[in-house]
């Protein structure tokens, strides 16, 4: 390993002897107020039981009391971080090689004599701060050193690579002070895309415990987009990042570049100091001792930096992170808190509740008007349709009852028309009745459809609406007085009849000379008295049927007129029926409804209190942050609008 | 005429045959005509890679005139052809609607077209892509393309596939041969072996001038970087070759005038110990004094050259380059393009109608999934038949290897079977070393003896199966020499 050292790095002599692995707390006996204001920070979120920011936090507490300032150099593939590192201390401990990419981080600290380890980590989110056992601890040969860690990174198990750092300790002023290089592998998918650099950057700096970022990138190109996104999360987690533009020798237009980086970088918000260096010129004034090229590579300006920063760690360093971390601790306790006091403000399970009752009963009360409406509309509709319903069956009976005493004669047949006429109004009594009580039912129902809520469960528990037996109202039926005709009147009849015929008959026999009776005259009035008998009877059987006829219709009407009235009652005592059945359902109904009116009121009054008393809580919390929040702010001397905009506050 | 002519008639008939089979189909009818059409043409070549590889340097390097690229107010990202024609002149064609003609202006860098807005102010990115006729001589038998940058991962190698569809062969660009680079080449397809393999790509490390932080040795570096990365496997998956170029110092070279050379040689007229504090930096080189050249032009040999670009000519000025002529031949040579012409002439040029049948052929087989029919089935029947009988995609292969020297021969093996495979020259006389006017008798002797002493290499059983597999394709190649013969 080579010893010159050039420029602001002549000096080897340690000002102050640093522990070599010393965890020095400060030694002043009054705490410095960001610490205070830290630890604060720290209690809330304890407090609030955000382990894992609590967790977060005291490693950063614990990283800013170390008097180390442990800087990470970062960057896509190929921008020069090994050859950065190397160009700071003079001495070849990175691999600097376009065939082999760098592939394990290397860190760099000062040592009273060169020494180089490669550390194994416990497990991907072990600190690289924590102590290693010697087996953990594999010593390097420090001359080909990057060379050796190749070696020894091929030697150790597949699988572990991401687990492990080399340690180099060399003694250099630079390093004495307490500074610490990280070089680290190249970044997933820079320089064109982010996500993956930027998960794959907060996992670096978290572990590697780092205190500032320099983030390198080549001054041939523009800086792209996505390492503006990775340096725009960077700054949410570090209070400011040290850009390093590598390769101006190369770069005819690196001052071009320079300025357009600062401007993107004040676009994007990100707080950065812009550097451009060219690590072959340092290299090149270390080799001739030339200062003006040292001057030309822009190192000096980037060691001052780092020297200011190492300077200034507990101070400025450390005040700007504390108001930065505070920032981001106080919003991340805060967002849940809001988030808690945004949902009290919503309608919660008890007033839903309440609202449902009130209008459950609402509907109630329309329903009530809907089914007593229901009720007397279909009970009228059925009272009329019951009534048309018997009228068309008697009148059915009737019409066949005549056409069959058209056929018969009443006085011979009487015995066996009475009992059909009977039978045939029975049974339509019988169908009638019937019809009715399938129409009670469907009313019924009908009237139940009006509870939609409460279903099948508001029917009346009978089957089907009771309708009373059909009333045997078919009585009997007197036959009807009929005439008879009897020998005598046929027989006067028939001679009434004949004298016709033999006057007749014997006034022309006589013209022929012929007595007036003559067998001729005496056959024509045999003649004419048979048929006047007849006509008679014809006459006779007509009038009986007539007679019979009138006598059936007066007592089907009858009848009809009894069925009637029976229906009626029938209908009219359903229809009571009814009406007590649903008022008592609907009464029901309204008694539950109100009762869980009350107890949703009680529920809804006392969530109420509940979440008021809970809001006063979340508010004041809130306060206590947002008292912690200016406090954090108020450590960086500048006041930021824009972020007290996005700061705390309730609702 | 060659086995690589017999290949295309039957690509052709193919062609015409699914021409037939879809005569119903419009669009279908339209892309198997534009691929008849493409099976005579010239070479297309297409430049392609991430952003910022060097594309359009590159493409001015390879015709030699700043032509690249072609920028328009209105739109970014399109396609660019540069064809062979009388006069510069360049033709758009928007995304919807009929090409048109717009002037060119010489730019900074490459050319501007001078649109009026009025005719797409409907949409930015209407320009599909600019035809660009310019008389050269470098663009007689190979049209180029250039692309716009390849966005990252899958949207990447989505648009590449279009690229690789449109042209024949494909020089892809990257800086650092980067796995996230590689990423956005298509991914080997399913489908015959023509189509799957990447006969066609060879992968550039561009920009090499900037290799190793711009050391004075970048050059070199990068052409070991290139020469290790193309025998890895990753890279012959996907490629044939891997060449290192630097498009910046490699168009300095083809464009290069005799006030540059002057200007060069009035540098390298200083010693080197005398010169080199200078050239540490441009803005030492810039600001040097006590060099004997105005700041302008200065500049301008940044400008052209870079910074190595610079320190190259100068020392190569000084170890002999006595005129314009033969510094340009030494840059050309040191800058890798002319490694890369060779490349392309030996790979691409010299099988265009194997290159051409591929894609052909992998249209055809597109068109058949893509619209299956009846007939579809016979079209890729006769697809396979084609490529597992087409003994050039063997040749190519082995051509490449030979190249990359993945083939596992010894040396003096390796120069015959890369002559008789084709590899300089693919007529009948050039493959078997031979004078153009050599009678057939001696043809046949020589094919014969030569198909003889491959009959035993592919035969010996002391040897690893990859040479005898290699020795088997240069043995089935001196049989196709005698079965022309014959």
């Amino acid at each position: 390993m080579q010893h010159w050292e050039v420029g602001a790095t002549s000096s080897v002599a340690p000002t102050s002897p640093v522990p070599p692995d010393g965890r020095g707390e400060l030694q002043s006996t009054a705490a410095p107020r960001w610490l205070e204001v830290l630890d604060a920070t720290i209690q809330r979120c304890a407090a609030h039981g955000r382990a894992e920011l609590q967790e977060w936090l005291s490693g950063r507490r614990t990283q800013l009391l170390h008097p180390q300032l442990r800087v990470l150099v970062a960057g896509a593939a190929g921008q020069g971080k090994s050859h950065l590192v190397n160009s700071l201390i003079n001495a070849p401990v990175c691999p600097v090689s376009d065939t082999s990419r760098t592939s394990v981080a290397t860190v760099v600290r000062h040592g009273e004599a060169p020494a180089a380890h490669l550390v194994t980590r416990a497990g991907p989110t072990t600190p690289w701060t924590a102590p290693a056992g010697p087996r953990d601890r594999i010593p390097l040969r420090t001359e080909g050193l990057t060379d050796a860690v190749t070696e020894a990174v091929l030697a150790q198990p597949a699988g572990v690579t991401a687990l492990l750092h080399a340690e180099v300790e060399v003694p250099r002023a630079l390093l004495a002070e307490g500074l610490v290089l990280i070089d680290t592998p190249p970044l997933t998918d820079l320089p064109e895309q982010s996500p993956g650099a930027v998960a794959d950057l907060r996992g670096l700096v978290t572990y590697a415990r780092a205190d500032l970022v320099l983030f390198a990138c080549e001054s041939t190109r523009d800086v792209t987009d996505a390492e503006l996104d990775v340096l725009a999360d960077l700054s949410r987690l570090y209070p400011h990042v040290l850009v390093a533009l590598t390769k101006t020798d190369v770069a005819p237009r690196w001052r071009d570049a320079l300025a357009q980086t600062r401007d993107r970088l004040t676009e994007a918000g990100v707080p950065a100091t812009v550097i451009a260096v060219s690590s072959t010129l340092r290299q090149h004034a270390v080799r001739s001792g030339s200062g003006p090229l040292n001057d030309e590579s822009g190192y000096p300006h980037l060691i001052a930096h780092l020297q200011h920063t190492v300077a200034t760690k507990q101070d400025e360093l450390a005040r700007n992170t504390v108001a930065l971390l505070g920032r981001l601790a106080v919003e991340r306790v805060a967002t849940p808190l809001r988030a808690d006091l945004l949902r009290s403000a919503e309608p919660s399970d008890a007033v839903a509740q309440l609202h449902e009752a009130q209008r459950r009963l609402e509907d109630l009360r329309r329903i009530t008007t809907r089914w007593q409406n229901c009720l007397a509309d279909e009970s009228g509709d059925l009272l009329s349709d019951i009534e048309q319903d018997l009228r068309e069956r008697t009148r059915a009976v009737l019409t066949e009852a005549e056409a069959t005493l058209d056929t018969l004669d009443p006085a011979r047949s009487w015995d066996e028309f009475e009992p059909w006429l009977r039978q045939a109004v029975q049974e339509a009594a019988e169908s009638s009745f019937a019809w009715l009580a399938e129409r009670s039912e469907w009313l019924a129902h009908r009237v139940a459809e009006q509870f939609p809520e409460y279903g099948d469960q508001v029917l009346p528990a009978w089957a089907s609406v009771p309708v009373d037996e059909v009333p045997d109202r078919s009585g009997g039926l007197t036959p009807p007085t009929v005439e008879k005709f009897t020998t005598t009147q046929k027989l006067f009849t028939g001679l009434r009849g004949s004298y016709g015929g033999i006057l007749m008959v014997g006034l022309a026999t006589s013209m022929a000379g012929m007595s007036l009776i003559n067998p001729l005259s005496i056959g024509g009035g045999a003649l004419m008295g048979g048929r006047t008998i007849r006509e008679e009877g014809k006459s006779l059987l007509k009038r009986r049927q007539a007679t019979a006829k009138l006598a059936v219709q007066r007592h089907v009407d009858q009848i009809f007129i009894g069925l009637a009235k029976d229906a009626k009652d029938s209908v009219r005592r359903l229809q009571r029926t009814l009406r007590d059945h649903y008022s008592g359902v609907t009464e029901d109904i309204h008694e539950a409804i109100m009762e869980s009116l009350r107890s949703a009121k009680a529920a809804a009054d006392r969530d109420l209190a509940e979440r008021a008393q809970r809001a006063r809580r979340i508010e004041h919390e809130l306060n206590q942050l947002s008292g912690l929040y200016t406090q954090a702010q108020a450590l960086t001397g500048r006041h930021s609008p824009a972020i007290a905009a996005t700061g705390i506050g309730p609702g | 005429m060659t086995s690589g002519d017999r290949l295309a008639d039957r690509v052709h008939d193919l062609l015409v045959e699914a021409v037939r089979i879809y005569h119903d189909n419009g669009p279908a009818q339209e892309w198997l005509h534009q691929h008849l059409v493409r099976l005579d043409g010239p070479l297309r070549l297409a430049v392609t890679g991430p952003p910022g590889t060097g594309k359009s340097t590159l493409v001015n390097a390879l015709v030699g005139e700043s032509v690249a690229p072609v920028a328009s107010e209105q739109a970014a990202g399109h396609l660019t052809w540069y064809v062979d024609g009388p006069q510069p002149r360049a033709q758009v064609s928007p995304w919807y609607g009929d090409p048109y003609e717009l002037p060119l202006h010489r730019a900074d860098r490459g050319l501007r077209l001078a649109g009026p807005s009025a005719m797409y102010a409907s949409g930015a990115e209407a320009i599909h892509q600019v035809l660009l006729e310019w008389p050269s001589r470098s663009l007689r038998h190979t049209h180029l393309l250039d692309t716009p940058g390849l966005p990252p991962a899958d949207a990447g190698w989505e648009t590449a596939a279009g690229i690789w569809q449109d042209a024949d062969a494909v020089l892809f660009l990257s800086r650092t041969l980067s796995a996230a680079d590689l990423r956005r080449m298509p991914p080997v397809r399913g489908g015959w072996a023509a189509t799957a393999l990447p006969l066609h790509v060879v992968v550039v490390l561009s920009r090499a001038d900037e290799t190793a932080g711009g050391r004075v040795d970048a050059l070199l570096a990068a052409k070991q970087i290139a020469r290790r990365r193309r025998r890895e496997p990753d890279l012959t998956l996907i490629c044939q070759d891997v060449v290192a170029v630097s498009g910046l110092i490699g168009y300095a070279a083809r464009a290069l005038r005799q006030d540059e050379y002057d200007a060069l040689a009035a540098l390298a007229v200083q010693s080197r110990t005398d010169l080199e504090p200078h050239l540490l930096s441009v803005d030492r080189f810039r600001s040097a004094d006590a060099v004997p050249l105005d700041p302008a032009w200065r500049e301008r040999l940044l400008d052209r050259f870079g910074l190595t670009g610079v320190r190259l000519a100068t020392t190569l000025v000084r170890s002999g380059a006595q005129d314009p002529r033969a510094l340009a031949e030494a840059l050309l040579r040191h800058s890798g393009l002319a490694e890369l012409q060779s490349v392309v002439a030996d790979l691409f040029s010299a099988r265009r109608s194997v290159l051409k049948a591929r894609v052909a052929l992998s249209a055809i087989e597109q068109l058949a999934h893509r619209e299956p029919r009846p007939q579809s089935g016979y079209l890729l029947t006769e697809v396979e038949q084609v490529v597992s009988e087409a003994h050039e995609f063997a040749e190519l292969r082995l051509l490449a290897a030979l190249r990359t020297r993945r083939a596992g021969l010894p040396a003096e093996m390796a120069v015959e079977a890369r002559r008789l495979a084709g590899g300089s020259g693919a007529s009948m006389s050039e493959r078997l070393g031979l004078p153009a006017e050599a009678p057939p008798e001696e043809l046949w002797a020589r094919a014969a003896a030569a198909a003889e002493r491959w009959r035993r290499e592919s035969q010996e059983p002391g040897r690893p199966t990859r040479e005898r597999r290699t020795a088997q394709v240069v043995l089935r190649s001196c049989e196709a020499i005698l079965q022309q013969l014959g």
